[in-house]
């Protein structure tokens, strides 16, 4: 497969919906629309071969205006090739893809967890690597670093402690 | 040895009970293996036939219910320390802990939003070993610092 043949294919079929596409670190990249990047998410498994979602990452923007970029990294099993396609949103919401992928479901509560995309539609939108009595998401920007003040938010196990530093 | 001299036969010894006590405790420290980073694998490798712990009689064990001193090996975060300290609640006295590496002793490199800073404030710890990971000597110096410690506990007379 060939990257700039997979662009144009993917250009015929969606008309305007890729924004940019660009080769960058080694890496191929597709900046697509956020009203159809499901339809061409679906398009790449289904017509394009795409069928293995190796990771779903979340970057936070706090100074633009799409505050978010979501980016599918994909990769076909039979031609080992591997695209990233990112798609930016304003708010915190993008429309799950477990439906597509069964493999997303653990990836998209991960970005939930740490940055705090929430994905409509999946089936279980909970905290998966933090425990349930966390403030916040710690990869956003804004987060402080040193932020501990959560440890003493619960005491799990009623074992006493406390935590002071 | 006066008063006592030629009152036993020859195959008695005599000692406090305190001196017999300690000298069986530091002789046989028993670790719970508790490696949570890349501690361990120097913990491992003072283990190991290079560095040998059992020539100084001492076996990991992997529970605690077997064993008399927890070495905190690696970071400790917020989700892992009641782990910690239960394991500790579950050790039989008399007890002891050392904290292994910069990372349990007092949180190191990861001064964040996830990470114990010193696993002291979970635990109390008798040593602390700095290094980041420390290598086998360090960790047999603080065994060693320990056995000293112990030669000197008190356990009939408090």
């Amino acid at each position: 497969m060939n990257f700039v043949e997979l662009v144009n294919k993917v250009n015929e079929k969606f008309p305007g919906k890729v924004i940019n596409s660009y080769e960058k670190f080694g890496s191929r990249f597709i900046v697509v629309d956020r009203g159809s990047f499901k339809d061409i998410l679906r398009s790449l498994k289904y017509d394009f071969g795409f069928d293995y979602l190796v990771d779903i990452v979340a970057t936070h923007w706090p100074k633009r205006k799409e505050k978010f970029d979501v980016v599918y990294n994909l990769f076909t099993v039979k031609d080992k090739f591997r695209i990233f396609v990112k798609v930016a949103i304003e708010d915190d919401k993008i429309e799950s893809v477990v439906d597509i992928w069964k493999g997303a479901n653990f990836l998209e509560r991960e970005q939930y967890d740490l940055v705090g995309v929430k994905f409509e539609g999946h089936p279980d939108l909970r905290r998966i690597l933090l425990p349930e009595f966390f403030d916040g998401h710690p990869l956003r920007k804004d987060y402080p670093l040193k932020g501990r003040k959560w440890f003493n938010n619960a005491d799990e196990q009623n074992l006493g402690l406390k935590f002071s530093r | 040895m006066g008063l006592m001299e030629h009152k036993f036969s020859d195959n008695i010894i005599t000692a406090t009970v305190d001196g017999v006590i300690n000298w069986a405790r530091r002789s046989s420290l028993w670790p719970v293996t508790f490696g949570l980073a890349c501690c361990a694998i120097e913990m491992m490798a003072a283990g190991a036939s290079k560095y040998d712990l059992d020539r100084l009689g001492i076996i990991f064990r992997a529970t605690p219910r077997q064993a008399d001193l927890m070495i905190v090996a690696g970071t400790v975060t917020r989700k892992m320390a009641p782990v910690v300290r239960k394991v500790y609640d579950q050790m039989p006295d008399p007890k002891w802990v050392i904290a292994m590496g910069s990372c349990a002793t007092s949180g190191g490199i990861f001064d964040t939003y996830s990470t114990v800073q010193g696993v002291d404030e979970i635990v109390p710890v008798d040593f602390y070993i700095p290094g980041c990971p420390p290598r086998p000597e360090a960790l047999f110096d603080a065994l060693v610092a320990l056995q000293e410690k112990i030669k000197s506990d008190k356990v009939l007379r408090k």
